[in-house]
């Protein structure tokens, strides 16, 4: 962090927003999302051709040719190539990702249904994540050899494969002592293993990220200014570091949420959890291109949304941002 | 922790860093002379429990092959893929990150727009897309990361190289008539090096993890290919009789990623300057 003031010091209960500011986050996030799916929609358009006739995907082997080419027909896919391309293109921005291979459902729907089981698990374990990381930077403060120590664990929880925490937990509280429930969603304690398992990777990030920022601030010069004015340590802690500190965590918060559909895929799988991660891998596996399709494309909103949600957090947290910088101290 | 602490140089030499990639990469080369074939399967001893457990070495997996000699070369395997996925990526983030960096303008943009984009669709998805189509392989995976991967190199030099272009010294060298050329060759570069050698060492770290989770979720490497994440996944089913398989495949993981890590830390104390008690 470059800054000279401190972020509380600023216009400290009043919230002017420079308009300006808003839109241009939110159009820049808008952008992100119009190159986000048309990446996507390009990358399964180009599977869905690579990967031979398309048809072969839902229609049994031994059908007859006839059959066949009249699917082709009413799918568009004797239409040229160019043609085929853009409609597929527009079809996945107004959401119309075609049905299921599989089950012959529309594949948004498919996503659909099963999203609030994996807001569920993800919220919860940001909920986890955030609370975890945040208590331990604030305790990893103490001097002494316990700094050390505390330190290097944030490290070592980032070094563990989410797959196999996950693997552990359950051989360990499900199987061996039989404690809590291995698989599926039916109750509250079936909570429990998803979210330790999915939580592990961004509280080790957090903690360690806060306790840098931390260690930075502390070094500014506007805690020097607090201190020197004679307020207690207590205060200094908690109205001029915990604040700034926080800032580079809120936005790394908003970065977890990309990795966090990575996690969710590989906890639903592992716990058997009805959610949209679970629902992609059988999907992927199945070579259901419809939903993977539709899957890439609700998680990149979500994601981006969240991004977006951030932005603004920041804007409200930090009242550096609510003006564009000045020509010439452009330090972004 | 407080300043004086942080200024001490002896805290920053830190060089026990090193030792656990170095012991790592001993035991990667002296181990193979020494342990049984990591494919030899003799079903009369299969699940044997490792040393202290009543078994000897490791143990063996369900086939009974001997775990040691498993762990060995799936780290070796997966070790190979990470740097090579970690090489690829680097090539392209250094490229898109300079680009953006100091062209600036539209081409920064444009780079920024591409590398957001990337980041808002998690790698898995990607991976489940390209499964979906072309099936798993080694290749396609290594291709997935370094198509996902890059945009960790692009993000840290654009920064750097955008900082750099603007400070006194670069300007200093355009204004003695240096071209562009010339400066990104001696000035720049040079000076990104710490930075990329910091991002480069963790990013093996990064796609180790990420290509164990590929692997494990059926979407990375064969079956036939024996790695770490293959081996977690081996040993899944057999958790409540042959705990070791899942245990040791997933430790060994984490002993790799740290020691990258490690070697992370130790390099960027070793090159930054700004570290070693010089803070302004």
């Amino acid at each position: 962090m470059s800054a000279t003031h401190c972020g509380c010091c600023v216009a400290p209960h009043r919230v002017s927003v420079d308009a300006y500011v808003v839109v241009r986050l939110a159009l820049t996030r808008i952008m992100q999302i119009i190159a986000t799916i048309w990446l996507a929609s390009s990358a399964v358009f180009l599977m869905i051709h690579l990967s031979g006739d398309p048809t072969q995907g839902f229609l049994p082997p031994g059908v007859s040719p006839e059959i066949r080419e009249q699917m082709r027909n009413e799918m568009g896919l004797n239409d040229p190539l160019w043609q085929q391309y853009l409609s597929f293109i527009g079809r996945g921005f107004v959401g119309d990702f075609g049905d299921s291979w599989r089950d012959g459902q529309p594949a948004l729907n498919a996503v659909l249904d099963r999203l609030p089981a994996t807001l569920q698990l993800a919220i919860a374990a940001i909920l986890l994540a955030t609370v975890t990381g945040i208590a331990y930077a604030l305790v990893s403060q103490r001097r002494g050899w316990l700094h050390t120590v505390l330190q290097v664990l944030p490290s070592l929880g980032q070094a563990v494969p989410t797959f196999w925490l996950g693997a552990m937990l359950m051989m360990v509280f499900a199987v061996k002592l039989g404690w809590l429930p291995s698989s599926g969603n039916g109750s509250a304690l079936a909570l429990v293993l998803p979210t330790l398992t999915l939580a592990l990777q961004p509280a080790s990030s957090i903690a360690r990220l806060l306790s840098t920022s931390m260690d930075d601030v502390v070094a500014a010069d506007f805690v020097r200014t607090a201190r020197s004015k004679g307020l207690s340590s207590g205060a200094v802690t908690r109205y001029h570091i915990a604040p700034n500190a926080l800032l580079p965590t809120i936005a790394f918060v908003g970065l977890q949420a990309s990795f966090l559909v990575g996690g969710a895929v590989v906890v639903e799988s592992l716990f058997a959890w009805p959610g949209v991660g679970r629902l992609a891998l059988q999907s992927a596996i199945a070579r259901d291109l419809p939903v993977v399709h539709a899957f890439v494309a609700v998680t990149a909103i979500g994601v981006i949304g969240i991004n977006l949600l951030v932005d603004l957090l920041q804007i409200v947290v930090d009242p550096r941002l609510r003006s564009l910088p000045q020509a010439g101290a452009a330090n972004v | 922790m407080s300043e004086q602490q942080r200024r001490t140089p002896s805290n920053v030499t830190g060089h026990w860093r090193l030792v656990p990639l170095i012991v790592l990469i001993a035991v990667l080369v002296v181990a193979p002379l020494m342990m049984p074939s990591p494919t030899a399967q003799s079903l009369a001893d299969r699940l044997t429990p490792p040393l202290g457990f009543g078994g000897e070495r490791l143990g063996t997996d369900g086939l009974g092959r001997d775990m040691l000699a498993r762990l060995v070369v799936g780290a070796s395997n997966s070790l190979t893929v990470s740097a090579i996925a970690a090489t690829g990526a680097a090539v392209l983030g250094v490229a898109g990150g300079l680009l953006a960096g100091m062209a600036g303008g539209w081409m920064d943009r444009l780079v920024s727009l591409l590398v957001e984009s990337v980041l808002a669709v998690p790698f898995v998805t990607v991976g489940l897309m390209v499964t979906a189509t072309i099936g798993q392989s080694t290749e396609a995976m290594i291709l997935l990361l370094v198509g996902t991967g890059w945009v960790t190199y692009a993000r840290v030099l654009r920064a750097q190289a955008r900082s750099l272009s603007h400070s006194a010294f670069v300007e200093a060298s355009f204004s003695l008539g240096a071209g562009r050329g010339y400066v990104a060759a001696h000035h720049i570069l040079p000076n990104l090096l710490p930075v990329f050698l910091v991002v480069y060492f963790q990013q093996i770290g990064a796609m180790l993890l990420w290509s164990a989770s590929l692997t494990w979720l059926g979407i990375g490497a064969p079956i036939s290919e024996i790695s770490l994440g293959g081996i977690v996944r081996d040993g899944q089913d057999l958790l409540y009789n042959g705990w070791w398989v899942s245990a040791f495949g997933g430790l060994t993981i984490v002993y790799l990623v740290t020691a990258l890590n490690l070697a992370a830390d130790w390099l960027r104390l070793a090159l930054d300057p700004v570290q070693k008690g010089h803070r302004a």
